[in-house]
């Protein structure tokens, strides 16, 4: 059996037994004693008390500790001095009742621990919260109240009151959680995953976003940098369909593929599927990614990554529904709304025969750009909240900041030294960094003062490497001008080229030294041409790269 | 009134704790006949009816008294459990000390364990903290005078002091018994008449309050039989750790002394709690039996384990059929109760 142990504060007034020379208050056991009452239940058998009490108060507190010893005999009582000077002081209060948390030898297999937050200053009583709260101190809290004033005629009630036991661990409730769940179903938006979001011109996107998505089967073009939402608001927008069609019938399915994946052989069948046969190991027939999001939704991430041919078929079967799978006599049929997403400019790459002009004029009927996060500061807060949640649904337990903490990350989060490079993915990790070094407990000053280091160090870093090439400054200056085109990954790799061809005496020597690993396999026979198209692509012949004199 | 005969796989006694009076009765009643008679014992349902079920503090002392005393084994001895198994092991005799603590009643654990240790093979000597003057519970005072001085007419010799007062809520109160084990057979015990009548007479009891409490008591009683004299006498107790009144009525017969107790109540006047006590104890005059209500109640466990015999009394309480119905789950039929008119019932118990 597990023996119930209550800590509470000496409550100099309400527990107050003893005058100023120790002698026992007349009146004393017809007034309401909130300690004392814990141990008058005849429900709730302490089998230990543990009184904390300012060292100044010891001696009234032994008064105290008397009663209880007659009024429950079975009870084991401690007095454990807190050397407080100031009870009002809130970071003193804190720092003794953390550390006497620290000292305890809490037995969680044996015990179960009641904290009493009715006595001591609001301080003490906010400070034991927050310590159970995060499982400093691992018990329940407990909450006394004196008798009814209508209910102190019957005896048994006049000394004991009433108490409420709190269990603070959110995760057994689970009305709370369903509660949760409807208020994101319900939220001003459906579609901001109801974030408050703050920003008006991503809010006004949004209202227009969802008229779209509620009203066109078209297709919808989505662009932004990396990590600021795209699939998540293609699941959103499919989600919001599915809803507006309850009770009629069914929308397919969500299909998500992000076209990066999907280049060189493979591509068309994993899109268009193959009949068997059709090729060299083509054994059985493949359906395709188009087939399977019949009747739904297919959201194609990084459409500019998507091959001529693929965009060919793709154009067809956005237009009339049909597409040939590899191999295949007769077309298929498959009636899918399309959302793509980039963080190209399609325009760009149009113009440079990277992207189809027939399929960009289709997609790009509805074409929403998402901001950066750092072009909505304003919605930092909100969506931290919100990341915060999320944690707490998926671990079943609470992380919040302390104020000082939430405070200290918002100014950095806000402030242009926050580059957030990723994004929401940034943002997300930061939380799930955060949070899971906090443990149980919050989320201190010291937790946000590392990861400010760590976000600024991941993002110093991306940028010292993008930067540690220095380039002539015409390079230079195309580089900055390329940067709002071109992916980082797509910039890092022009800035490496770049730099090789400054030092490379000729178009060969830069082809030899690029292409060195694949030489060597002998899988490329012509570097000099591979480099010439690949400078191409940006508008850049070998000639018009300056020579660095070696 | 009959209860379900019923054990279970491993031969323990079954009762249902919902039945009859319904509360913690049944369960110290079972508790003790489980120690005496060496089966084991279930009680379930116990005191589901109540408006808060299951075990309470005060029953869980005296289960861990019964285990106590016998190194037997406990199930379910939790706060609010509904289920009690009782494996009781050998009844050795020795010290012990219990405390029960909230309004629990010293009075209520030794009346699970006196009769057990009465068969031990040696003295023992008990030390009970918790209140001595509780409502609903045999109070230190009719243990004393009524309770006692009975079971010493079958032969048993149990001496008890009032160490410290406990009154509710401050509680802090101590009783010391001592317990001789049964030396011979006694013959049968017999109250049928009340015998010359020598007095009747009145103490109050108090701690840390005012003086014109008690004496407004025995003002009270004193008017209410009037014209006669009521000696009385009033008892402080400095050493009660809190507040407490109590006012006691003896009706002292030749062989039988009847103890009524009123408890004093924040909002209720002295006067009344004295007056009411004087009713109790008229109304028991007038029924011109030898036994009352609550001593009815406690003799019949000792008289079937100790002596057996016959004793008149007025109507038997909900509390006392209680105690038979469970006496009988032990000893079927031991118990005969003759009503002798609509007032009056006279109760035989055999030797066990």
């Amino acid at each position: 059996m597990t023996n119930t142990v209550l800590f509470s504060f000496y409550g100099t007034t309400l527990d107050r037994s003893v005058d100023g020379d120790g002698t026992p208050l007349a009146k004393r056991w017809s007034k309401w004693r909130p300690t004392l009452s814990l141990c008058q239940h005849e429900e709730l058998l302490p089998d230990r008390l543990e009184i904390l009490v300012q060292p100044r108060f010891r001696a009234a507190a032994e008064g105290l500790v008397q009663d209880i010893g007659a009024a429950s005999p079975e009870t084991e009582v401690r007095l454990h001095e807190i050397p407080m000077e100031d009870p009002w002081d809130f970071s003193e209060v804190y720092a003794h009742l953390r550390d006497f948390a620290k000292s305890y030898s809490f037995q969680e297999e044996e015990e179960d621990y009641l904290i009493h937050i009715t006595t001591g200053t609001h301080v003490a009583q906010i400070c034991l919260f927050l310590l159970t709260e995060s499982r400093h101190l691992p018990g329940r809290l407990i909450q006394t109240s004196p008798p009814a004033a209508s209910t102190r005629r019957h005896r048994r009630q006049v000394a004991s009151g009433t108490y409420t036991i709190i269990d603070l661990d959110l995760s057994r409730y689970d009305e709370l959680a369903a509660r949760f769940q409807q208020e994101h179903q319900e939220g001003t938006s459906f579609l901001k995953d109801g974030i408050a979001t703050k920003s008006p011109t991503y809010n006004s996107l949004m209202d227009q976003i969802e008229v779209v998505a509620s009203q066109s089967e078209a297709p919808i073009l989505l662009t932004g940098a990396t990590g600021v939402g795209k699939t998540r608001l293609a699941r959103r927008i499919y989600e919001r369909k599915q809803q507006a069609r309850a009770g009629g019938h069914d929308l397919g399915d969500f299909l998500e593929v992000n076209c990066a994946t999907l280049r060189g052989d493979g591509a068309m069948s994993a899109l268009f599927g193959h009949e068997k046969g059709a090729f060299t190991g083509a054994v059985t027939r493949r359906e395709g990614i188009l087939q399977a999001a019949d009747g739904g939704l297919l959201f194609l991430d990084e459409i500019g990554e998507l091959g001529l041919d693929e965009q060919a078929m793709l154009l067809r079967a956005i237009e009339d529904g049909v597409f040939y799978p590899v191999g295949a006599d007769r077309p298929r049929r498959s009636s899918f709304q399309l959302i793509a997403g980039t963080n190209r400019n399609l325009h760009q790459a149009v113009e440079r025969g990277r992207f189809r002009e027939d399929l960009l004029a289709r997609i790009d009927l509805w074409s929403f750009c998402l901001p950066s996060l750092c072009e909505r500061t304003e919605d930092i807060e909100p969506n931290l909240d919100y990341e915060l949640a999320r944690w707490e649904q998926k671990h079943g337990h609470r992380v919040v900041f302390s104020r000082e903490a939430r405070r200290k990350f918002l100014h950095f989060a806000t402030s242009p030294q926050a580059l957030w490079r990723a994004n929401f993915r940034d943002l997300g990790a930061a939380v799930t960094r955060l949070a899971t070094l906090a443990g149980f407990g919050r989320i201190h000053e010291e937790h946000v003062a590392d990861e400010i280091q760590r976000l600024e160090q991941s993002w110093g870093q991306s940028h010292e490497m993008a930067t540690s090439r220095h380039l002539d400054p015409g390079l230079e200056g195309l580089m900055s001008r390329l940067s709002d085109e071109l992916d980082r990954f797509d910039q890092f790799q022009l800035r490496e080229v770049l730099y090789v061809c400054q030092q490379e005496s000729s178009m060969a020597a830069a082809g030899r030294a690029l292409f060195a690993v694949s030489r060597q396999h002998k899988r490329s026979q012509n570097d000099s041409d591979r480099l010439r198209k690949y400078l191409a692509r940006f508008g850049l012949e070998w000639d018009s790269i300056p020579r660095r004199s070696v | 009134m009959t209860m379900e005969h019923s054990t279970d796989s491993r031969g323990a006694v079954v009762l249902d704790g919902r039945q009859g009076e319904g509360g913690g009765q049944i369960f110290r009643s079972a508790l003790t006949l489980s120690l005496c008679t060496g089966k084991p014992v279930r009680i379930d349902h116990i005191r589901a009816n109540r408006r808060k079920p299951g075990l309470m503090r005060q029953h869980l002392a005296c289960a861990r008294a019964a285990a106590g005393i016998s190194q037997g084994t406990l199930r379910g001895d939790e706060l609010g459990s509904t289920t009690l198994e009782f494996t009781p092991g050998p009844i050795v005799g020795g010290e012990f000390s219990f405390s029960v603590g909230s309004a629990g009643s010293s009075g209520l654990v030794l009346q699970t364990v006196y009769l057990p240790l009465l068969f031990a093979d040696r003295p023992s000597k008990l030390r009970i903290e918790g209140g001595t003057h509780n409502a609903w519970a045999p109070s230190a005072d009719f243990l004393l005078h009524s309770f006692l001085p009975q079971l010493e007419l079958m032969g048993a010799e149990v001496s008890l002091r009032m160490d410290r007062a406990g009154f509710f809520p401050g509680g802090g109160g101590q009783i010391s018994v001592e317990i001789q084990p049964l030396s011979s057979e006694s013959s049968p015990y017999e109250m049928l008449s009340c015998g010359e009548r020598k007095e009747v007479r009145a103490w109050t009891r108090s701690a840390y309050l005012d003086q014109h409490i008690p004496a407004r008591e025995i003002a009270a009683i004193r008017r209410k039989f009037a014209p006669r004299d009521i000696p009385y006498e009033e008892f402080w107790h400095e050493e009660s750790s809190g507040p407490g009144n109590t006012v006691q009525v003896a009706v002292v017969h030749d062989r039988v002394t009847q103890v009524f107790t009123g408890f004093a109540s924040r909002g209720v006047p002295a006067k009344k709690v004295a007056h009411d006590v004087a009713v109790e104890a008229k109304r028991f005059l007038a029924a011109e039996v030898p036994i009352g209500e609550y001593l009815a109640d406690q003799l019949l466990l000792p008289l079937a384990l100790l002596a057996g015999g016959r004793f008149r009394t007025s109507k038997l309480s909900k509390h006392a059929l209680t105690n038979i119905d469970v006496l009988h789950r032990f000893f079927p039929g031991i118990v005969r109760v003759q009503e002798e008119s609509e007032a009056v019932d006279l109760v035989e118990v055999r030797l066990a």
